[in-house]
């Protein structure tokens, strides 16, 4: 019985050719993960400084936006006249693009804030193709 | 288009003239933002790489560990 607990928790050893290089690589590939992980709080840090500035480009676009329609309150309302019947091949292929788009989008759930944005870009297409 | 000439008001021009320089000024704001946003992608882009040869170096040693330990 002795003899079968002895045999049970026998060790086994192998040898290392070169325990230095060993040793060192030990140390290095946890001074690499380190160094990974040290990274990873300069991009945390970069990523959070970038969403900063991403949040303040909107706020500057949204009070650019504002400041065009305060713009437009001063100016006397001009009448536009209706889009031309005659429309070019391009605005044409333009429009069936935009179409397709459309119909594609609307499969899939958008945001409000997106469809608010592209109701008011329409609009002004429409107004801007009234001016050609 | 309309071709008829179109009049503002003095007061109203005023108005409209600083509301043009407040749009130059917020564009300009944006333009910067725009700057350091481009500036932090390419660091993000940097650090991204670096991150990248990082794990492939550890990645190697462990490589070169497992052969010593094997051989």
């Amino acid at each position: 019985m002795k003899k079968k607990m002895h045999e049970a928790s026998a060790t086994y050893f192998v040898s290392v050719g070169n325990p230095e290089e060993l040793r060192k690589n030990i140390l290095e590939a946890s001074k690499d993960l380190l160094e990974g992980l040290a990274r990873y709080e300069r991009f945390k840090a970069v990523r959070q400084e970038k969403l900063e500035a991403i949040r303040t480009l909107r706020l500057d676009l949204k009070r650019t936006a504002l400041l065009i329609t305060k713009l437009k309150s001063h100016l006397p309302s001009v009448e536009v006249s209706a889009p031309r019947v005659s429309v070019p091949k391009k605005a044409v292929a333009k429009a069936e693009r935009k179409a397709e788009v459309k119909k594609e989008q609307t499969k899939t759930p958008k945001t409000s804030e997106l469809e608010k944005l592209e109701a008011e870009l329409d609009d002004i297409e429409k107004k801007l193709g009234g001016m050609r | 288009m309309n071709e008829l000439p179109m009049y503002v008001k003095v007061d109203d021009y005023k108005e409209v003239s600083a509301a043009i320089d407040a749009i130059k000024a917020k564009l300009e704001e944006a333009k910067q933002t725009l700057s350091r946003l481009k500036e932090l992608k390419d660091q993000e882009d940097a650090e991204l790489a670096s991150w990248e040869s990082t794990i492939a170096d550890a990645g190697a040693k462990i490589d070169d560990i497992d052969q010593s330990l094997q051989g």
